[in-house]
């Protein structure tokens, strides 16, 4: 009989361990280590909210470069021509098949026909910005978690955060991004972000004299870009890269894609 | 419980107390709330200015030209596009004034004749040879490109009115009152030029180029003697030219 009570625990020393167990589980769930391993599995916030996407109908874009312009202004884009948010570029595709491509500043100042009227076979203009990719390569390769998709579907960039490693720019298979000179810092569209949470339109959006971008939930129905999607042919640009871009080009031509 | 293991333990437990006390301060307050991001950064994003305004607001004090611009081909564009971001001028209208642009190439950014362009979408002219002396303005009213050319139009009885001409070539006119033919109407040599009036681009203008024509004035024997026009003899004054080879026509005493 002996011999079997020093093997069972006494009271004080069951109570003694469970509380030191509860204590630990308590402490450790406070301060959650597991959280980064959680969002790197991709857990995402729950619920239905926007998923926001942009349209271009290329039909009716006349390559003004308003866009181009007014994000630079918006979004305090320094003015050489080589960094840009938004920009616009005319392609012209002579008749022995030569396709070329220009962007003087971007549009900005608008286009003059490279080529010459008689040689050309087709022409035509698309403005380009960042696609919102929903699996985009410049958010999986940053380093410090400085890119990432917004729970509305915007790719952002936290400029507090980034190291300016150019990682991002090197990675985006539509080239949107650039290094701020000033900042040092990745710059990119925000799809104007700070617009479209207050209910109104992107920049580029709010001036395009024709109306041919437009912007809009595609997780609403009644949207204005899922009807512009359901009622034109559209294509993304890249689409094997499997980026998922939810930049979506009515009559995108061959030569662009 | 052996010392070693005891030991070891403690070791471990010393090495992830620092880790997490470490992580604690390195790693921002809401990293990871939402994502492998600090969710903070959303708040970041939204909190940037905004510089293009609501449109309704220019219409509060620029009602006249809200109000023409609402009934032509450029009702539908935001003001914004022409002029500008809106957000300092809103702040102090008398300082900060909005971008204003009567270049032709302005114009030109979306009516420049372009393949690229659907005409269907946009109205285009070719730059380099539609009314070059004159800039977009003088004929069309920006805010309503049609108004200004329907008022020619409906003024096109007064046709001996030079201003109606000088509206569009006013670089002409400019020529004109500088010389000999200032007080000559300009449809005394390019004709009356009604159908010109109502659509400029599909009807041009006479352009006298021939020598008889200008003998009607300057020919001895041709034309009366009187009302001190300079005479010349069209046998013999330099008979191989035509005499706008040598002369301006809207200004004959600079030449070429």
């Amino acid at each position: 009989m002996e011999k079997e009570n020093t093997k069972v625990s006494s009271r004080r020393d069951f109570f003694k361990k469970s509380g030191a167990i509860a204590g630990g589980l308590l402490l450790v769930s406070m301060l959650d280590p597991l959280k980064q391993i959680k969002a790197l599995a991709g857990e995402k916030p729950k619920g239905k909210g926007a998923w926001y996407g942009i349209g271009v109908d290329l039909e009716k874009c006349i390559g003004c470069g308003s866009c181009a312009k007014a994000c630079k202004t918006e979004n305090n884009v320094p003015k050489e021509p080589f960094f840009f948010r938004s920009w616009v570029e005319q392609y012209s595709v002579t008749a022995n098949g030569v396709v070329k491509v220009q962007s003087p500043n971007g549009g900005v100042d608008g286009f003059k026909q490279p080529v010459l009227d008689k040689e050309i076979e087709k022409s035509f203009f698309i403005p380009k910005s960042c696609n919102h990719c929903a699996k985009s390569p410049c958010e999986q390769v940053c380093p410090v978690g400085a890119t990432f998709i917004s729970p509305d579907g915007v790719v952002l960039v936290d400029e507090t955060y980034c190291i300016g490693c150019g990682y991002c720019v090197q990675a985006c298979p539509y080239a949107c991004r650039y290094l701020h000179p000033v900042k040092h810092t990745a710059d990119k569209c925000t799809l104007c972000y700070h617009r479209i949470k207050k209910g109104l339109a992107p920049a580029c959006i709010t001036v395009c004299p024709t109306g041919a971008k437009i912007y809009g939930d595609l997780n609403d129905k009644n949207s204005d870009l899922v009807k512009f999607i359901k009622e034109h042919n559209c294509t993304v640009l890249k689409p094997h890269l499997n980026t998922k871009p939810k930049f979506f080009y009515n009559a995108l031509k061959e030569e662009a894609e | 419980m052996p010392n070693q293991l005891r030991n070891l333990i403690i070791v471990f437990a010393i090495f992830v107390g620092l880790f997490l006390t470490a992580r604690h301060f390195l790693v921002p307050k809401t990293f990871g709330d939402l994502g492998h991001y600090r969710a903070d950064a959303l708040q970041y994003n939204i909190d940037h200015e905004k510089k293009f305004v609501d449109t309704t607001l220019c219409s509060n004090c620029h009602t006249d030209i809200s109000n023409s611009k609402y009934v032509g081909a450029h009702k539908l564009i935001n003001c914004q596009t022409c002029h500008g971001a809106g957000n300092k001028h809103i702040e102090n209208p008398t300082i900060n004034k909005m971008e204003k642009s009567s270049e032709r190439e302005f114009c030109a950014k979306c009516h420049a004749k372009n393949l690229a362009r659907s005409s269907t979408v946009i109205k285009q002219v070719d730059i380099t040879k539609h009314n070059i002396d004159s800039k977009c303005v003088n004929c069309h009213n920006p805010h309503s490109p049609e108004i200004k050319m329907a008022q020619v139009a409906s003024n096109q009885n007064k046709k001996d009115e030079p201003a109606i001409c000088i509206m569009c070539h006013d670089k002409i006119d400019k020529i004109k009152t500088k010389g000999m033919h200032k007080s000559v109407p300009c449809q005394s040599c390019h004709g009356e030029g009604l159908n010109h009036i109502k659509s400029p681009s599909k009807s041009n203008m006479f352009k006298p180029s021939k020598r008889e024509f200008c003998g009607k004035c300057h020919g001895i024997g041709i034309a009366p003697k009187s009302k001190g026009i300079k005479q010349i003899d069209l046998k013999e004054h330099n008979i191989e030219n035509k005499c706008i080879d040598c002369h301006i026509g809207h200004n004959p005493l600079e030449f070429k």
